[in-house]
Order: structure tokens, then sequence, then C-alpha cells
């Protein structure tokens, strides 16, 4: 069944990020925070849904970029004085760096013996940056940016990463190598046949999304002044990536868009009680996929053929 | 496929687009209303609450769990004291008013600390922080309580990874120095016993064992004690089998140690099974607790040393209930009917020392509790508290050493007082056999 | 060389309990080709039921391991059969959040009931050593685990070979649909055997929880650690499970006695990489 795009896409979308971008305006401090979180783990997903989604890279180490951009960060502005948001940026870039150095290793693999490789590579940069004296070990750093930016230049840093991240994947998606990624995830035995091209595509992707999560990790960390190596190398975050990605639907644009909201609902709402939001989290998870197993949007694509973003040329 | 062809098609296709346009507009309507709805709840939140709020970030679950333990029961008992004819007077609202508090679990994790400040200020809207527990709970709050202006009052973890995120402006804290009091202690113990005086130094890489280890190495060698140091190790690392090697290659007599409590029973175990047990074994953080002495097993605590900034022995009384530390600790015992610990008194200290800061202020005004705090001159149940001009106040400490109890399992003894001998001894140290 | 002796004594002995800790799912991945991401935490379940079991019984807790076992292999079977079963397919994805979702609900109920306090199944033995010479040291714990490790690994390649379950197993894990054309549930076959696999977690998280404290997250550090056996000893693989251990075992105390403990961990992990790149399917894999 092709889907139809309908135009009123547009106007949802648009809606959605309009209300977002002006919660300076009308919203109360803690609604600034809400929307902060929720532009963060809309971009990250955005880019894990696009590894794993589009171009069939398990990545199961993103944290190992999140951590690597957020001491950049924190390196740069407490020991340089860099300015603060050229120190996310940087970030973003060494992420890149990162993510080239990690290819030469873990691309000869597949499946998940590349998700392990890159968890490996993640778990080697924690116990790497706890013993590493230059970062006062395992105490952890703080982010002292001079001046420090207020929680609303934060706060569109991070919407800027949200729309950045959903206009990246689209325009990916609508090139030429998001064609070729289509093909290869419809049909893997044909699309070998133009192998390099494919080979070139993944680690496109596999370095953009590197750079995308790097940078709105330093925007992260910029928000939370501290940074250590224990919780931002863990793989807490894969787990909350994975979740918001296949709850709200993977292999769809707006899947991460309504997996984030979740999310952050549901932790907030249950900040107070921790670990029962988790269980919460993990039943969610298991009964969508025992009923629902595209996931939210997915379900529904497949239901009514109705798709906000359509990558496809129809 | 142009547009015109779509709409003849018969997929129920017009059904769909009909089902579209409406929810769109459904949408649309909720969330414009949604413009509105914040802002009239953001100006009905701008009436003032009747109470004083005080956000408490506490390790109520994790790793540091013992030191959370006493909560809420000590805050409990401080607040309803504090509210008992009616709070305290705030010239905002004209009349006395109660203090409440808004208990939140850190999860002894520094980045969760850190997130459940940041919630405390800006949903909650706390007046006050007060906050405890080790440089995992104290640091990442004291960063976020600067960054948003709110005056914090915090204690129970050592001064220098304290001083690290400095300097403060808003943000006070009392506790003792590794430099000034932990090393003359630990030392002062060491010197009691016959050693060959080779110290083999265990700590994780975590802002205590960074601090100590460095502080540690500087004023041993000096001292005449050969320090052997394989460099830290990470939180919940299982093997300790590399160091106890090193350790008896070099005959160490004198174990210096300071870690969270389930570290230490996996080292202390291992020592044990690999043949390692050293004259002294003196261990910060690990073994305050009965809890945490009791998990090791056996016989296996007798005669591990430590610090001991707070006893039933302690010769000080609370401004706000006149109890003695005896006292606080008979009452503990008896509600609980567990052993006593030592952050209940610090836990007791920080809401004197809040209550003191709100009456003299009279106001919620966040300068004037700055101001309040920084003129602070008060005697607590741990001692004497006046902040100086970096925003601390050391408090007395002493050294302590666990032995079979008659009561309980294990106890605390006072086994060197020499730097604060109005706090008495209760024992004398001996060798681990 | 003289010191040396210990690191490679300890490692050989550690390595045995690391392959246990990996027997399961390095079994349930030969037959399903599934890795169960929840494993390290359904281990560490067998060593809160353990405590469970020793505090109302007041059994050792080696006995407990009677009580233990069984109802591993019920938790094991209701899973595979009613969850796993049901996403087994091409995708990835879903067995990825399940497996997922089971860890973190585990870990948090696990949280919730027991606390956060840190654990340990006490014996006598955690303490003794028995001196081997003037420099060397035999835990006897580590002792112990290795032998057991050593003889679950025996137990479980006879069952394989000489029981009619052992041999079904095998024929669906090698041959899906010839298995069921000879009379075979698969499906049913595969409960059975995630149930025997987790009997050999139960047993697995028996002798951890003797030989280290655990608390309720510590589940993922023991995945990778089985993740480490399994890649580097070869994967479905029973023998391979001792070697990798082995390898594994000593290339972190090795390491640790070079470089610091503090980079015990990172040596096993890079060890790990290297096979990864290198010999993917490990050492007694099939390629």
């Amino acid at each position: 069944m092709a889907d139809r795009p309908f135009k009123y896409r547009w106007w949802l979308l648009g809606i959605l990020f309009v209300v977002l971008g002006t919660i300076p305006l009308w919203g109360s401090d803690y609604m600034l925070l809400f929307g902060l979180l929720l532009c963060l783990y809309m971009a990250m997903s955005q880019m894990w849904n696009l590894l794993v989604g589009y171009s069939g890279l398990l990545s199961l180490g993103q944290q190992a970029f999140i951590g690597f951009s957020g001491y950049t960060v924190a390196v740069l502005t407490n020991y340089y004085g860099v300015y603060v948001w050229l120190s996310v940026l940087i970030g973003g870039l060494f992420s890149v760096l990162l993510a080239l150095f990690m290819s030469l290793f873990i691309f000869r693999m597949k499946g998940i013996f590349f998700g392990i490789g890159t968890w490996i590579f993640a778990e080697i940069l924690l116990l790497w940056f706890s013993n590493w004296e230059y970062v006062k070990y395992g105490t952890g750093l703080f982010i002292k940016p001079a001046p420090p930016p207020s929680m609303i230049m934060i706060f569109y840093a991070a919407f800027i990463m949200a729309l950045g991240s959903l206009a990246v994947v689209y325009l990916i998606l609508r090139s030429k190598i998001g064609l070729g990624l289509m093909a290869m995830r419809d049909n893997e035995e044909v699309s070998e046949t133009i192998g390099v091209e494919i080979f070139r595509s993944k680690l496109f992707c596999f370095l953009v999304a590197a750079f995308i999560t790097g940078t709105t990790a330093g925007v992260l960390y910029v928000f939370q002044i501290f940074i250590q190596p224990y919780k931002a190398f863990a793989i807490d975050w894969t787990v909350i990536l994975v979740f918001i990605v296949i709850i709200g639907g993977i292999g769809t644009i707006e899947g991460p868009i309504v997996g984030s909201f979740l999310y952050v609902l549901l932790t907030q709402w249950l900040a107070d009680y921790g670990h029962t939001s988790m269980l919460i989290l993990g039943l969610i998870a298991i009964t969508i996929m025992l009923v629902a197993p595209k996931g939210i949007m997915g379900t529904l694509q497949e239901k009514t053929g109705f798709t906000i973003l359509s990558p496809r040329r129809i | 496929m142009d547009k015109k062809e779509k709409q003849k098609t018969k997929h129920g296709g017009v059904n769909r687009r009909e089902f579209m346009k409406k929810s769109a507009m459904a949408v649309g309507t909720v969330m414009t209303s949604g413009l509105t709805l914040p802002a009239m709840v953001k100006n009905a939140s701008a009436a003032k609450r009747d109470h004083i709020l005080i956000g408490r970030p506490n390790p109520g679950t994790g790793p540091l769990a013992s030191f959370g333990e006493g909560t809420p029961w000590v805050d409990d008992r401080a607040l309803a004291q504090i509210n008992k004819d009616g709070g305290i007077y705030i010239k905002e609202f004209g009349k006395k008013v109660p203090v409440k508090v808004k208990i939140v679990d850190t999860e002894s994790n520094p980045t969760k600390a850190g997130e459940m400040a940041s919630r405390l200020v800006v949903k909650d809207k706390v007046d006050l922080m007060v906050f405890y527990h080790t440089p995992d709970t104290v640091n990442p709050v004291s960063s976020m309580v600067e960054r948003y202006k709110i005056p914090g009052i915090s204690l129970d973890s050592p001064l220098e990874p304290w001083l690290e995120g400095g300097p403060y402006k808003w943000t006070f804290h009392a506790f003792w120095s590794v430099e000034k009091d932990i090393v003359p202690n630990y030392i002062g113990m060491w010197e009691q016993v016959k050693t060959n005086k080779v110290v083999g130094i265990l700590m994780p890489n975590d802002p205590d064992g960074v601090a100590w280890s460095a502080v540690f190495k500087k004023v041993l060698k000096p001292k005449g004690y050969k320090v052997i140091d394989l460099g830290r190790f990470p939180y919940f690392n299982k093997d300790f089998s590399t160091h106890i090697n090193r350790w008896k290659k070099e005959k160490v007599e004198i174990l210096l140690g300071n870690m969270i409590p389930p570290d230490f029973t996996t080292a202390w175990r291992q020592c044990h099974q690999q043949g390692f047990v050293p004259k002294v074994a003196t261990i910060g953080k690990a073994i305050l607790f009965p809890s945490a002495v009791g998990a090791l097993g056996g016989d296996l605590p007798n005669g591990l040393t430590t610090e001991v900034w707070w006893s039933p022995h302690h010769p000080f009384k609370s401004s706000l209930t006149g109890e003695s530390a005896r006292d606080l600790c008979d009452a503990w015992t008896k509600a609980t009917s567990k052993e006593w610990l030592q952050p209940l008194g610090y836990k007791h200290a920080g809401y004197e020392i809040a209550a003191d800061v709100l009456r003299r202020a009279g106001t919620l005004e966040k300068e004037a509790l700055r101001k309040a705090i920084a003129d602070t001159d008060l005697n607590t149940i741990v001692g004497h508290i006046k902040f100086n001009q970096e925003n601390y106040s050391r408090t007395p400490l002493v050294g302590g050493q666990w032995v079979k109890g008659q009561k309980f399992p294990w106890d605390l003894k006072i086994v060197y007082n020499k730097e604060h001998p109005n706090i008495p001894m209760t024992g004398n140290v001996f060798a681990i056999k | 060389m003289q010191d040396l002796l210990q690191p490679i004594l300890n490692g050989i002995l550690l390595g045995g309990l690391y392959a246990v800790i990996a027997l399961g799912m390095n079994t349930m991945f030969g037959i399903v080709k599934l890795v169960n991401l929840a494993h390290g935490d359904l281990m560490i379940l067998s060593s809160y039921l353990s405590l469970v079991f020793i505090a109302w019984l007041g059994l050792n807790p080696f006995w407990s391991l009677l009580a233990v076992a069984p109802v591993m292999f019920v938790v094991g079977f209701l899973i595979q059969g009613f969850l796993l079963n049901r996403v087994l397919g091409k995708e990835m994805e879903p067995p990825l959040l399940v497996a997922f979702g089971l860890s973190i609900i585990l870990q948090n109920s696990l949280l919730l009931v027991f606390t956060p306090d840190a654990r340990s199944l006490m014996t006598d033995l955690s303490v003794k050593t028995i001196p081997l010479g003037s420099s060397l040291n035999l835990p006897v714990l580590y002792f112990v685990d290795f032998l057991l490790g050593c003889a679950v690994i025996l137990a479980l390649h006879l069952f394989f070979k000489r029981t009619y379950l052992g041999r079904a197993i095998r024929a669906s894990s090698d041959d899906e649909v010839g298995a069921r054309l000879m009379g075979i549930n698969t499906r049913n076959i595969y409960a059975y055997a995630m149930g025997i696999a987790m009997m050999t977690a139960a047993v697995a998280g028996v002798l951890v929880g003797m030989t280290f404290t655990f608390y309720p997250h510590t589940g993922p550090q023991y995945l990778i650690i089985a993740f480490g056996v399994m890649i580097i000893g070869g994967l479905g693989s029973m023998a391979g499970c001792l070697v990798g251990g082995i390898i594994l075992a000593e290339a972190q105390l090795l390491g640790a006695h070079f470089t610091g403990p503090g980079y015990q961990l990172l040596c096993g992990y890079l060890v790990l990489l290297i096979v990864l790149g290198l010999r993917p399917q490990g050492i007694f894999g099939k390629a």
C-alpha cells in the first residue's frame, strides 16, 4: 500500500515545532526544562534511528560520543576558557574523529557484533577516562563556561539540535545516499551488488550521527554542569535510545519524536520514584513488542497509511 | 499519480482525509488552548504558598544508602520541633509559617543528584537547599545551587573535594579536612601499634580517593613511612588480587583505604582469601556503619579502624531540642531497634543551622538568607559552626576501632582523641591478629 | 617471574567461573541464534533467590541450589515460551528491546524488593586459603568455583550427547525445518533449552554470589563478561566457554599486574576487541 503524503503533515509538525520553540515566551521554568530535555532526546534518538532504522548499523555505543564530546566541552571551557558554544561544536567534531577511528575496527563486523564492538569501545573509553589524571580520574569535571549561558540560550541550542537532526535525516533520506540505503533495507542481497557505495553511505551516516549526537551531548552537559565517566559513558544511554526509537517506531521519522515525548513525560512524572518509572518503561517496552512490534508510529503507519514525513519520493 | 487521480481512488481515501482534517483541527485547537493554559497556570502559581520549603537531596538508595538511612526519621523529628509553635516568623507572610521539606532520592549517583537538585529549584521552587553525604552528593548539588543562586547548607563530605568545585558564594559547608583532621588521627592511631611503617593504599578513582591519596602521599614520606600505591581502582571492582600480591611482596603492615562500602567488603574478604591480614587497617567511608561492617561477615570487622565524626560520646547538645548526642542515639535505637549511626547528628545539625538562619533572617529573600548563613555562629549537636571567608566550618574528628559488641554485634570505640581531648576515649588501639 | 604465578593461578580458577557465567547465554545463542541481553540480570536473580532460600530455610548456599535451579528452570521456560519465542524472526530489534526491557524490569524489581544494599552469600569458604609454597596461595573459593564450573560444562555436554531432549535440541538448532518434520515441537524445545540455560545461570549466580558481592544492578557487568567469553572462546561452543573464560580472566589479571589495577577490565576489553576484529567467530566457533 503506497503511503499517502498528505498536506497536513507540514501543519502538524510545524505546529509542534512552533509550540516547542516559543516555550520561553509562554511556559514556566519547568516547561522550559521539559522542552529542553525533549529536544535533546529527540536529536539523539533521531540519529540512532538513522543508524539502526535506515542504515542497518546496530549501534550500542552512542554513549562513546556522548561522553567524549561532553568531556571535550568540559576540558575546553574549564582548562582553556574557550567560548562555550564553540566548545560544543568542537565536541561534535571530535566525535566525528572518534567515529572515524572506531570505524577502522568495527566496520568489518556485522549485525550484533558491530553492536557489541561499539559497546566495548564505549566501555574502553569509560575506563580510560576514569583512570586519566588529566580529566581528574573518576571524580568528574565541572563545566564552568564564562560567561555562563542562560537557561533560555541552552534551550535554544537544544532546539536547534532537535530541528537540525530532523532536517538532516530528512535530507539524507531524500538524497541519493538515502535511496541507496532504502534499497538496502528492502533487499540486502541485491544491494550487495553495489557494495562499495553502500559501505560509504553507511560510513557517512555513522559520521553524521556521531556529529549530531556529540554536539547534542555538548549542549546536554552545558546544562548539567557536571560530567562523570560512569554516567557519561554508560550503557544506560543506549537503553534509553533503544526504548525511545523502538517504542516510537523504528524506521519512521516521527517515531523518535513520539518516543522522546513519551520517555520525558514518564520520567518527569515519576521523577520522585526513579525505579518505578524505569520499571514501567520496561513493562511498556515488552508490551509494545508483543502487541505492536513496529512501535507506535510504525503500527499506525501500517494500519492507516498515515505518514507525516515520508522520505519516499511518491 | 497526480492529485486528481488520488481523489478518485476508492481506498476509503476521502474518509481518511476527513478524519485527518478533523484530527488536525482538533490538535490545532488543543495546541492553541495549550498556549493560553500554561500562562494561566503561571499566573496562578505566582500566588504564594503558605510554608517554607527546604529541598533535601538524599542518597536513599545505591551504594551510599547507609549514609541516607537516618532520613526521614531525623528530618521529621527536627521539623516537628521547629514547627512546634507554628513555625518561624517570615515577614513576607506577616506571621509564623511551618517549615516543610521535600526529600528526593539521588540514588547515590552524582548526575542524578544534580538533576534532582535542578528539579527542586525549577519545579518545586525551594527556598533553601540542605544536603549531605559524601562528595558524590554534595559536589554536584553545590554546583546547581550556585548556578541557580539559591542559598545552600551542606555537611558530611570532606573539605578538599568540596573546595575543588569552588569558589562558592551561595552554598556553605561544614565538615573536617583530610589534611588537617584525617591525617593526624590516622597516623596517631598507627603510632600506637608496633609496625614496620609500610603502608599500602587502596582507593578508588572517585573524589575522595583522589583527594585522600594525594594528601597522604605528600605527608607520609617525611614522617618515615614507605608508601605502596598501585593507582586508583574503579567502583565495583571485583578483583583485588593484583593489589594483594604486591602488598604481600612488599610486606605491607598498614592498610590505608577509603571507598564505598561494597568495594571494601569485596577487598577485605579477598585479603583473607589470599592470606593477607595486615596489623592495621584504617578505612574511611566504607566501615562507618554497623550494616556495612556486618556485611563483611564473620570476624572480619574485628580491629578495623576508621574515623569518628560523631558518636553518643560527643559532648555536644542540640540548639533545637536540647538533646545530647547520647539522647539522640538512644531515641534512634528506641524507635528503630538499630544501633546508632554517625550521620544522625549531622542530619540533625543541618536543621539546627537552617532553623537558626531562618529565624535570624525572618525573610525568604534569597540574598538575606545567604547573608544569614554567612553570619552563623551556633553550637550544634556536632560542635560549633561558624563559616569562614571560604564558606566552610571545620568540625572535630577522632579515631575509632570496631570491636565485638554486647548489645549489638559490633561496637565502635573511640581509641584516639589527641586532636580533640574533650571527646572521651572509650577504648585503646590494638593490632589485628 | 615468581610473582606472576599467583595471577596466573587466579586467572585459571577465575576463568572457570567466567565460563559458567557465559555457558547459558552461549548455548542459547547456538540454539536460537539470539543473544539474551538479560542474561546477566537473570543470573543475579538466581543470586537473590538463593539469598531468600538461605534466609527462609537456613541452608548453606550449595544446598540452596537444589531449590534455586528448578525455579530458574521454570523462569527460563516461561520467558522463552511466552516472550522470546514470540519475537523470534528476521528483525533484530524486537528481541533487543524485549531483552533490554526484561533487564530493566529485573533490575528495578530487585531494587524495590531487596533495596540496593550490597549482598553476598556467606560461607566459611569465603575466607579460607591454602598456602602452596612460600609465595603462592590457593583461594579455596575460587578453586571450588573452577571445579563446579568444569562439572557443569561436562554435565551439559553429556546432556546434549546422551539424552533425547539434548539431541532434540541440537537437531532443532541445526535444522529447524528438518527437526519439525521429525515430529519435534521446536518452539517447545527452545523453551526447554532456555530452562536448562537458566539452570546453569542459577549455578553461576550462586557461585558469583559467594565469591563477590552483588546488588540489583550488577547484572550488566556479568553480561559483558559473558560476551567476552563467548566471543573469544567461540559462539555456541562449550569447550570454547572454558578456554574463553580462562583467556579473558588471564588477560584481566595479567594486564592488571603489568599496567595497574585500574586497567584490569580495560585489558580484558582490548583482547576482546582484537578477537572481534580478527576472528569474530572465536577460537572454537564455526566460521
